[in-house]
């Protein structure tokens, strides 16, 4: 980390409640009086479309926007889009944390074996695959998360599963932010009505480390 | 430079529906979309006019929160940008402060109104324009500042989401001195920033001001000028020193218009420079560009030994400023997004006062023309310029590793391909079956902008081109008429159908063509996020209820040959319907209506609340 | 407009849609050795060459010959026959083995059995029985009589049809697998064998023993028989014929004997034969040819006397037929009283069939035909150890079932020599239900015919033995084969609707993979459940 500087990114398909991690963090890093700036890229209207976001904290920012290379922690929704996202944006020993529910589009499945057209059909890298990817850049400090199955686990549904891994991203220690400013967050700044399903997901996601 | 010590702001929030309200001095994080809200509520702006278009399309749902708030402030989605061009055009004659967002290409639909509407001298009038380096979400780079030259208008361009906020606001008092519109040139990497904003006073008294259109002026093409007309060759002139200043321009006082421009934007504090007593090197930072370097200037640590000019005015450009660069130091990097348009005035001025400093840029290949300016590449050339590496070769060499993993390794991933439920895939399935039984590979499919853009990839590959908006149904005309054997289909989305699908489909009838137009009628603007339009659900930007007009009634006042209304759901029902229309000799139509499968999701979900 | 019937979910039922993909194409159904012809034919499609190769040689050792001479029934059983045209299978086979033969890989041959089989015969029966037998793991000579190894191939099919390098080629790195070859050796009874330490004898030396005829003249100078004619022309010879020629028999070897006629500048030239137009055993696509060629074809015509000048032949005299065969379909031919002619001619060649020669072997039984009896199951002759395949079991007949019952026989010595059970055996195994005729056919296919195939013209065979079809060329190859429907294998869903909610999976109880609904993705618009083909995919009702 280059003096006091944070490059954090948050990356997943569209949907996948991107936007709300990234205001939370924001917010709750801004309340306790550091320098922040955020940025989405232009996420597709459409389903299953990869989208993040970079988040720089910093005594002195012009750009919210991180460098190629340079982004210090990743957290990654789904293990293909945190491959993509780390193959950019990785800082040599970045550390990542990856869920590790994978998201198949077309063009991709599981098995690799034969599709009607008698072609291999392009296999969906295996994790042991997208690690070995990722450690060829330098980037070996992968943590995988089952953040959906502890979504589904704790919540009954995957849409909490940004508020496991923003947990488990924070359980790094590596997010200088207290824990009390972020779950106050979370119960003020989240939709009407699902504060308390949140917060219980970003614990479940915190205890992970423990 | 000395690293100031950043000092946090006392209140801060997140702006979520606050854009609108009267907070005079507090800190918000916003969005640039919200901060060219603020800057036009701010501003007092009465009249609001857009057609949806990436990246800007999430103002005008600020500025609707914000009329409900004001009610005299109107807030509209057009038809079309040149509609909404001409509206906000209309609003401003009538002496209110008026503001139009679009796209690039929506500046390529409004360019016949822009330069003459520029001549008429509206005052109070902003536009502002998102262009897309790197073509992240349109299908191309273009650069807006040429079109502004064009026209003869001015171009600021922000370097930050403060400055958005800002400088919109500051666009419409600058509008108002010199009388021209004014351009606020947003780029994609700004577009989707957000950061804390100290938002300003709202000038109420503005918005609420009398309509003072001046009846004695005859608004009439290229000039404003009492009767009688002037000699149309002398119109153009008066940009260009020629034509002395009307009395009722008030303010401009006796100076000749452009170089009054020139003069007034000279004198603008926005564009800072920063020239040390013996700079190595001078940098010219255009707009967004500004941010990534700073970063890179940071990052090699010669803050205190570059001349810096952070450039907001990209046209006309602050010349004595660029001069005292110029002078100052041997080179000059110039950093700019898409097109080197700066760089080319800076060269212009540097070669009008015999200067030799070298000019780098993307006329010199320093910075590469195509694709998103970012830090790495300003890093590398000012590395360069001052003799040395930017990044240490072997990160350097990593990075690049990187990029190819995903060029090579993962190129397998797919775009983005029609959503789950999609009716306009159902739609495009439906049809592609029927002409591959019906006429086999005798078919030309013309496409238009829009999701079904994505019929062009397979599976489907139904569709052979896709240029502008509306431009299908012609485009499909044309090839008929030019003696095509093959079964012609248009698409058409229903949101550009009213945008400009509706006169192509008049011609198309008058001239005799003989097509199949394919109405893909999903109720919304979708791939922009669901904006309405004037034929779904029957409601206004601000939500407000109005006349729902029903395309198919509008084709059979068109006089079509055959129309008639599916549902892309019924397979059975669409193919047959789709046979019928394609044995019709002439222009048949087939509506195929359902709603977007994301939104009708969205709706269920709040039904369900 | 109502939001139904977004809401519901949709699932594949997985029995409907195995149903059909547990069938097999009615190609690869219609095919002696079962080649996985969709497979191939799609990879072709996609560029991929050496895998569709690698699934070709799976079961067919000789892509290239097989690519020119083989009479394709695979692709009179295309579905696309109900739709236009069939796939040119036989010719897209060709062209992955013409392009690969130089590059192809050979299996790695380890000799892991004792044990040692002798091959009398080296043409395709025997020469896949080797290539087999040899991978299992068994020593393997192969003897034959003639100079090079190949059979038919090799010594009659003329040189337009297979060039002799590419079959010389194609079957040396066959061999080269590590089979013993001796030539020039004709083996006149298996005991010796035996005695020699061979464990397995197999009898594939084919039918090669020309048919004759009892008419008058049949000594005379300038009749000669259709094979030896045939065997001349591969040996380089061109042999002296006059400008009019007759060709009697309405077999392949027959229309050879007349195309090549043609290819040695005779001016006229007549075939002869009994058989109707449409009861001639020959390929119609050979028969096509030679009449192209200026070929002049009688037909339901018998030869009644060879006419003679000082024992020179000068004509034929022919006699109208009425029947070939009897009631029961044996050869019994009936000729019109009254009917005689005369076909003027310098030379006659005689073509109308194929024999064994079992001297040497005559203690082994034979059928009414003249074949070797053999067990249906095991292969076995009526002597233990001594097996027969190929047409001197069948008698003639074509390469591909050649092929078919070398890999049947190499089978049964496998089991007999104390390898495989024999009621495993794979290539007999072919019993799942062709899917040809209540495979429903989906919507939306586009007509397109199938790809010319470049052929020299008719003017300019004359005189040369360049082949006549010079085979596809890349692009038209792959264009060729992306019209295959691959029946096979139903992917309607996913390959032409392409809704992302379905995906590609593998179910471990089933050896195809199957579409799959991801139910994270479906909103339930049901419109794949009314394209499916198969009625496949039904609605999940969930109440909502």
């Amino acid at each position: 980390m280059e003096d006091n500087h944070l490059n954090l990114m948050i990356a997943g398909l569209s949907g996948q409640g991107i936007i709300m991690v990234e205001r939370l963090l924001v917010m709750s890093l801004a309340q306790e009086g550091r320098n922040v700036l955020s940025a989405d890229v232009p996420p597709w209207t459409h389903r299953n479309a990869l989208t993040y976001c970079h988040i720089r904290m910093g005594e002195k920012l012009y750009s919210p926007r991180i460098p190629e290379g340079a982004a210090d922690i990743i957290i990654a929704f789904e293990p293909l889009v945190g491959l993509q996202v780390s193959a950019v944006y990785g800082k040599e020993d970045a550390l990542v944390i990856m869920n590790d529910y994978t998201v198949e589009t077309r063009g991709l499945s599981r098995d690799g074996s034969r599709d009607m057209s008698g072609l291999p059909a392009h296999k969906y890298p295996d994790i042991e695959g997208i690690l070995g990817h990722m450690a060829g850049l330098g980037i070996d400090k992968v943590r995988i998360v089952s953040g959906t199955d502890i979504s589904f686990k704790e919540t009954g549904s995957n849409r909490c599963l940004n508020m496991v891994m923003l947990g488990a991203a924070y359980s790094s220690r590596m997010i200088p932010v207290e824990v009390d400013t972020l779950e106050n967050h979370i119960l003020e700044n989240t939709p009407p009505g699902t504060g308390q399903t949140n917060l219980k997901a970003f614990r479940s996601g915190l205890k992970l480390a423990l | 430079m000395p690293e100031e010590k950043y000092v946090p702001p006392t209140f801060l929030k997140w702006a979520s529906g606050d854009v609108a309200k009267d907070y005079p001095g507090k800190t918000f994080i916003i969005s640039c979309n919200e901060a060219l809200a603020r800057g036009a509520v701010e501003a007092g702006v009465r009249v609001v006019a857009a057609y949806p278009g990436s990246p800007l399309q999430y103002t005008i749902e600020s500025l609707a929160i914000a009329s409900s708030i004001y009610p005299s402030m109107h807030v509209e989605w057009s038809s079309n940008e040149k509609v909404a061009y001409d509206v906000t055009l209309g609003a401003a004659m009538a002496g209110m402060r008026a503001f139009t967002p679009m796209k690039q290409l929506g500046m390529n639909v409004v360019i016949d109104s822009l330069v003459q509407g520029a001549n008429l001298g509206p005052a109070g009038f902003v536009l502002a324009v998102g262009d897309d380096p790197g073509a992240l979400e349109t299908e191309n780079e273009m650069d807006t500042r040429y079109l502004a030259r064009y026209a003869e208008i001015p171009v600021l361009e922000p370097t930050s989401i403060q400055e958005v906020k800002d400088y919109t606001l500051m666009a419409f008092e600058l509008s108002e001195k010199i009388r021209l519109p004014v351009i606020v040139r947003i780029t994609t990497g700004l577009a989707y920033q957000r950061s804390p904003v100290v938002f300003g006073k709202i000038h109420h008294e503005i918005r609420e001001r009398d309509v003072s259109f001046d009846k004695n002026r005859r608004w009439i093409l290229g000039d404003a000028f009492p009767w009688p007309m002037k000699p149309f060759g002398a119109k153009h002139m008066r940009f260009h020193d020629e034509l002395p200043v009307k009395e009722w321009e008030g303010t401009v006082g006796s100076l000749p218009k452009a170089s009054f421009t020139k003069e007034v934007i000279e004198r603008l504090e926005w564009n800072e420079l920063i020239l040390p007593d013996r700079p190595v090197a001078g940098v010219i930072a255009v707009g967004e560009c500004y941010q990534d370097t700073m970063e890179a200037i940071r990052y090699l640590g010669v803050e205190s030994n570059v001349a810096i000019l952070k450039l907001v005015t990209s046209f006309p450009i602050p010349e004595n400023r660029v001069r005292e660069v110029l002078k100052k130091t041997g080179s000059v990097l110039v950093v700019e997004q898409i097109e080197p348009f700066v760089e080319a005035q800076v060269c212009a001025v540097a070669a009008n006062m015999n200067s030799h400093a070298k000019i780098l840029g993307k006329l010199t290949g320093d910075i590469p023309v195509c694709n998103e300016v970012t830090r790495n590449i300003i890093g590398k050339a000012l590395g360069k310029m001052l003799g040395r590496n930017f990044l240490p070769e072997e990160e350097e060499k990593r990075i690049e590793k990187g990029k190819d993993l995903l060029l090579k390794e993962l190129s397998f991933i797919s775009p983005p391909r029609f959503c789950p439920g999609c009716p306009e895939l159902a739609a495009g399935f439906a049809l592609k079956t029927v002409c591959n039984e019906l006429y086999g590979e005798e078919v030309t499919y013309i496409g238009d902008v829009g999701c079904y853009g994505m019929m062009t990839v397979p599976p489907l590959n139904a569709s052979y081109a896709n240029l502008s908006m509306g431009s299908g149904i012609s485009i499909a005309s044309g090839i008929y008429h030019a003696g095509s054997k093959d079964k012609i289909i248009a698409y058409i989305g229903d949101s550009t159908f009213f945008h400009s699908g509706m006169p192509a489909l008049v011609n198309a009838v008058y001239n005799k063509a003989n097509l199949l137009l394919y109405v893909l009628d999903n109720r919304t603007t979708g791939n922009t996020g669901h904006q309405p339009h004037p034929g779904a659900f029957g409601i206004t930007a601000t939500k407000q209820a109005t006349k729902m007009l029903d395309i198919e009634e509008i084709v059979k006042a068109f006089q079509v040959d055959f129309v008639k209304v599916v549902d892309p759901y019924d397979f059975e029902e669409t193919t047959t319907v789709l046979k019928k229309a394609l044995e019709v000799e002439g222009v048949s139509v087939v509506i195929a209506r359902r709603t977007c499968a994301l939104l009708a999701q969205r709706i269920m979900g709040l039904m369900e609340k | 407009m109502s939001l139904k019937p977004i809401g519901n979910q949709l699932r594949i039922n997985i029995d409907a849609c195995q149903a059909w993909n547990a069938k097999r194409p009615p190609c690869r159904s219609a095919c002696p050795v079962d080649i996985d012809v969709p497979g191939y034919v799609t990879l072709i499609s996609k560029g991929k060459y050496s895998e569709a190769l690698d699934v070709i040689m799976e079961k067919m050792p000789f892509p290239s010959i097989c690519g020119r001479v083989c009479h394709h029934p695979c692709e009179s059983a295309c579905i696309r026959n109900k739709i236009d045209q069939p796939i040119a299978i036989r010719d897209l086979k060709r062209f992955v083995g013409d392009r690969l033969i130089g590059e192809r890989p050979n299996q790695e041959i380890k000799q892991t059995k004792k044990q040692s089989v002798a091959i009398i015969g080296s043409g395709p029966a025997g020469l896949t029985a080797a290539h087999d037998l040899a991978l299992m793991g068994y020593k393997v000579t192969v003897f034959e009589e003639l100079e090079k190894p190949g059979g038919m191939v090799t010594s009659c099919i003329p040189d337009y049809r297979i060039p002799i390098d590419i079959a010389e080629k194609e079957i040396n790195l066959l061999l080269e697998t590590g089979i013993k070859l001796r030539t020039g050796e004709r083996i006149t009874g298996y005991s010796k064998l035996f005695e020699n330490g061979f464990q397995a004898v197999l009898l594939a030396m084919g039918a090669k023993k020309p048919k004759s005829i009892n008419i008058s003249g049949m000594h005379a100078k300038g009749v000669i028989s259709g094979l030896s004619f045939l065997r001349d022309i591969k040996n380089g010879k061109r042999p002296e014929l006059g400008e009019r020629v007759i060709v009697m028999g309405g077999g392949n070897v027959a229309i050879d004997c007349a195309q090549s006629t043609v290819r040695l500048g005779a001016k006229k030239v007549h075939i002869i034969c009994l058989e109707k137009r449409e009861e001639m055993p020959a390929h119609e696509w050979q028969v096509q040819e030679a009449l192209e060629e200026g070929v002049m074809l009688h037909t339901s015509l018998g030869p009644f006397r060879i006419i003679t000048s000082n024992n020179r032949v000068t004509g034929l005299e022919t006699i109208k037929c009425t029947n070939v065969f009897d009631k029961d379909g044996k050869f019994s031919p009936t000729f019109e009283e009254d009917s005689l002619s005369i076909i003027k001619a310098d030379t006659i060649i005689i073509a109308i069939g194929q024999e064994i020669d079992i001297k040497g072997f005559e203690d082994i039984e034979i059928t009414p035909s003249g074949t070797f009896k053999v067990d249906p199951l095991t292969l076995e002759t009526s002597v233990p150890g001594v097996f027969a395949a190929g047409d001197c079991v069948s008698g003639p007949a074509s390469f591909v079932e050649a092929v078919q019952s070398g890999h049947m026989v190499s089978e049964a010595i496998d089991s007999f020599l104390g390898g495989r059970d024999l009621k495993t055996l794979q290539t007999r195994r072919n019993n799942s239900p062709s899917l040809a005729e209540e495979w429903p056919i989906p919507r939306g296919i586009i007509r397109r015919k199938r790809q010319d195939i470049a052929q020299l013209d008719p003017a300019s065979r004359k005189g040369t033995f360049k082949e006549i079809s010079t085979g596809y060329r890349e692009k038209e190859a792959v264009r060729e084969a992306s019209r295959c429907l691959n029946c096979g294998i139903c992917g309607y869903c996913i390959e032409n609707f392409g809704c992302i909610a379905m995906v590609w999976t593998t179910n471990p109880d089933l050896p195809y993979r199957v579409p799959e609904i991801d139910l994270a993705l479906c909103v339930g618009c049901g419109v794949c459940g009314q394209i499916c083909p198969h009625k496949a995919i039904e609605e999940i009702r969930d109440g909502g």
